[in-house]
């Protein structure tokens, strides 16, 4: 069935419909003429670049799009998210290293201090 | 007439004040900024040079950390949780050693900054002193300082806030700690160092 038919049998359907109902018949012959309109366009050649006015290849086309930056940046940000929280890790470590390095040594001087300072035989001698 | 300034004008000078006021602040708690833990003599004679600077959020960071593991005891745990800066300087030395006149600089600085000695020790035979400072403020230890001077090594380390010394003796006794890889070495030597050990 060519689009020019389907056009005639939708307007048919269209009046039979209109005739049952109450529709106002300005908005029914409104909507026939805007089926033959769309009827007597030229079929789009399927080898050129669909029509603008497809909306919903339009939002395809988008969703395409941003499926692929989305994805890009998947592939190029993730990595480098984890080596930057990976380096921030380990710069951690050796933060909380220095600071265990730090007590540990003043902890040691300040022990070795104190020995030197009272020395334990003293002490005894003194009991 | 009571004359009117303007606001931005209020501003600028609460934040001068503000800004001036803090280095002196600063200098009251005996927090010493990096400036004056350079010693310049010593470390165009050294060989290899340890700086370590923690305060702030990345010292905040690891008290957090370190908190967070086991074994670190309730009293070195509070301990921790006091300090506001820790920095630490090595001079290593291959060839010679640091003289008397390399090190009397960071004994002329701490007493500058208010630092009171509280021990002091030095073996006459041997190139080796200790000593170790102490900061007060209102009459409660606000901070420590060591300075250690060894036959290859001279060694500045300052704690920044309440010191508790029994938890500083914990923590030199191994305890109180997890056990990191660290300073095995150094803390090796201090032992073998230590008479009656």
């Amino acid at each position: 069935m060519s689009p020019w038919d389907d056009s005639h049998h939708l307007e048919e359907e269209l009046r039979r419909v209109m005739a049952r109902s109450q529709v106002p018949s300005g908005l029914g012959l409104r909507v026939m003429a805007r089926i033959r309109d769309e009827a007597r366009r030229p079929a789009a050649d399927p080898l050129q670049a669909p029509s603008s006015g497809k909306i919903w290849f339009r939002g395809g086309r988008a969703l395409a799009a941003c499926a692929c930056v989305a994805l890009l940046v998947t592939i190029f940000a993730w990595p480098r998210e984890e080596e930057g929280l990976q380096a921030h890790a380990a710069e951690m470590a050796e933060v909380e290293r220095e600071l265990v390095e730090v007590l540990q040594l003043a902890g040691s001087q300040w022990n070795r201090a104190q020995e030197l300072a009272f020395p334990i035989g003293q002490d005894e001698d003194h009991d | 007439m009571t004359k009117t300034y303007p606001l931005q004008v209020i501003i600028c000078i609460v934040a001068t004040l503000l800004v001036l006021a803090a280095p002196a602040s600063l200098r009251a708690q005996g927090q010493s900024d990096d400036a004056s833990l350079e010693f310049s003599a010593l470390e165009a004679k050294a060989d290899e040079v340890v700086k370590v600077n923690l305060w702030g959020r990345p010292l905040e960071q690891a008290k957090r950390l370190l908190g967070l593991r086991k074994n670190v005891t309730a009293s070195v745990r509070s301990f921790m949780s006091g300090l506001t800066a820790v920095y630490r300087r090595t001079y290593r030395f291959r060839k010679g050693r640091a003289s008397e006149d390399d090190v009397r600089p960071v004994h002329q600085q701490l007493a500058e900054d208010g630092w009171v000695p509280l021990i002091e020790a030095a073996d006459r035979d041997k190139p080796q002193s200790l000593s170790v400072y102490s900061y007060y403020d209102n009459e409660q230890v606000a901070g420590m300082t060591v300075v250690s001077t060894d036959s290859d090594e001279v060694t500045v380390l300052k704690i920044i806030g309440p010191v508790d010394f029994e938890a500083l003796s914990e923590i030199g006794s191994g305890l109180g700690l997890p056990v990191m890889n660290v300073a095995t070495s150094e803390i090796r030597k201090l032992s073998s160092q230590t008479p009656g050990r």
